[in-house]
């Protein structure tokens, strides 16, 4: 067989807040992690998003960092990675469980011959995954974290790199302010995240315009309004479509949802009951559903863009690693951030790097 | 409470915490670049000391912008306010480090060089 899938972790039991940490020390390369987590529910309330039970994703070689991104970071940027939802059904009832998976991809696509992760060129290469399953779903009391490993086996593979992610910057907003960040030159870009969260908010109510210039001016790469680029977005990368499940009665109840800004939700009944359902304002990954009559489950179907509150810029032809933005010809990259007015400094930002790491 | 090190190229290669009198264990400190954390090393630790120094042996490098690091702390107690004293010892890089493929490309306009 020319893959296998690896178990790194078996299934374990994940009930206090801990990091994980896993040596990894497979013999073949690693196409993608697939990291698992669940909580179970012991209310009917949701506190958060499941994908916060993931604190922080780390791929470590020592002081050497492959991989830095949080959960909601690594869901976002393997949306944009794929141009497809990841397919995951966000469960706020109780004793339901809150099953959330979080995909780090080496190559272009799984299996990709020329780009996977080569523990053979590390040293002591590690896996840690941060959780704490207090941090999202419906007041868990239970979790359990399991982590897969796609491998080649009897495929011989030579990837001659592999996609590096991490969170280089992340800042909190001022009200109305500018905000310059100088960005790393030594590895070519194939796409960069903008994130900012904050529920009732769309992201160009956080953030409103973005600048990309090199040379201190002398090319600008990009420069324009965040509603307007997430517009263009759109027709690359597609909408962000997810079912989540409650339990609602008569008063209103906030939800959590993955898309932030465009965001529509349906809401339907689940189960027995025959119920009628008001969506109040799905901005910033947050909705309030009520019900008609006493508790009743109710299941919504969501459909939005920026997922977690993910601006994504891409450059260039993502399957095309010649087209990427090789700023290593470059004296200087600087990303230029104007927020919004009325922000607080509770209200943050933080910046994604996807770069190709070569071997040599 | 977050405060933002601007440092510039180089390899941290040490430095020292001062925690004063007075703290008794309220006072927490934490060091990342971007969303790692360096200081202390495991993840989900942090210093929490009264009346000493913690010197510090690093060899971390801040090859590429943003030289930055955030000096993260928060004080349990909601009675009195806490200070610490942060040094970090910074060897800086001189230039931007070459590659060998630098130097080819440079001379990639030269006339009758031919790129590998």
């Amino acid at each position: 067989m020319n893959y296998r899938l690896t178990q790194l972790l078996a299934e374990e039991a994940a009930d206090t807040a801990a990091t994980k940490t896993i040596d990894l020390n497979v013999s073949d390369p690693i196409s993608e992690i697939s990291i698992f987590f669940r909580g179970q529910n012991s209310s009917d309330t949701p506190l958060a998003h499941p994908a916060k039970m993931i604190s922080k994703i780390e791929v470590v070689d020592g002081a050497d960092v492959i991989i830095s991104l949080s959960g909601m970071q690594a869901q976002a940027l393997e949306f944009y990675h794929r141009s497809q939802p990841l397919g995951l059904k966000p469960m706020y009832t109780d004793d339901d469980w809150s099953r959330q998976q979080f995909n780090l991809c080496f190559g272009r696509y799984l299996f990709d011959p020329m780009f996977a992760l080569d523990i053979s060129k590390f040293k002591n290469p590690q896996l840690k995954i941060t959780h704490n399953k207090a941090l999202g779903g419906s007041t868990c009391d239970h979790g359990y974290l399991m982590v897969y490993a796609h491998c080649f086996d009897e495929k011989a593979a030579t990837p001659e790199g592999f996609l590096m992610a991490k969170d280089i910057y992340s800042y909190a907003l001022g009200n109305g302010t500018y905000e310059h960040i100088d960005l790393p030159l030594d590895m070519p870009y194939r796409m960069m995240l903008i994130r900012s969260l904050k529920a009732t908010a769309a992201i160009w109510e956080l953030f409103d315009q973005v600048k990309l210039s090199s040379d201190q001016d002398k090319h600008i790469i990009m420069d324009g309004n965040v509603e307007e680029l997430m517009k263009l977005l759109c027709t690359k990368f597609g909408p962000y479509t997810e079912t989540i499940q409650g339990r609602v009665g008569t008063g209103s109840v906030g939800h959590y949802i993955t898309p932030t800004s465009n965001a529509n939700v349906m809401a339907v009944s689940y189960g027995g009951t025959r119920d009628y359902y008001q969506v109040y304002q799905p901005w910033g990954g947050y909705v309030e559903f009520a019900g008609g009559a006493a508790l009743s489950r109710v299941q919504a179907f969501v459909h939005g863009y920026a997922p977690h509150g993910a601006l994504c810029i891409p450059f260039g032809d993502l399957a095309d690693p010649t087209d990427w933005f090789d700023v290593t010809k470059v004296g200087s990259l600087k990303l230029r951030i104007l927020s919004e007015s009325g922000l607080t400094t509770a209200d943050s930002c933080d910046i994604v790097v996807q770069q190709l790491r070569k071997y040599s | 409470m977050s405060t933002i090190a601007r440092l510039t190229r180089g390899r941290l290669v040490g430095g020292f915490l001062y925690f004063p009198s007075g703290p008794a264990g309220l006072l927490h400190f934490i060091a990342k670049i971007g969303i790692h954390q360096i200081l202390p090393f495991d993840v989900g630790q942090n210093y929490a000391m009264d009346d000493c120094v913690i010197p510090l042996s690093l060899s971390i490098d801040l090859p590429e912008p943003p030289f930055i690091i955030d000096l993260i702390t928060w004080n349990d107690s909601s009675s009195y306010e806490h200070s610490l004293t942060v040094g970090l010892f910074l060897d800086p890089f001189d230039r931007r480090k070459w590659q060998l493929k630098d130097a080819v490309n440079a001379l990639a306009d030269v006339k009758g060089y031919r790129k590998p």
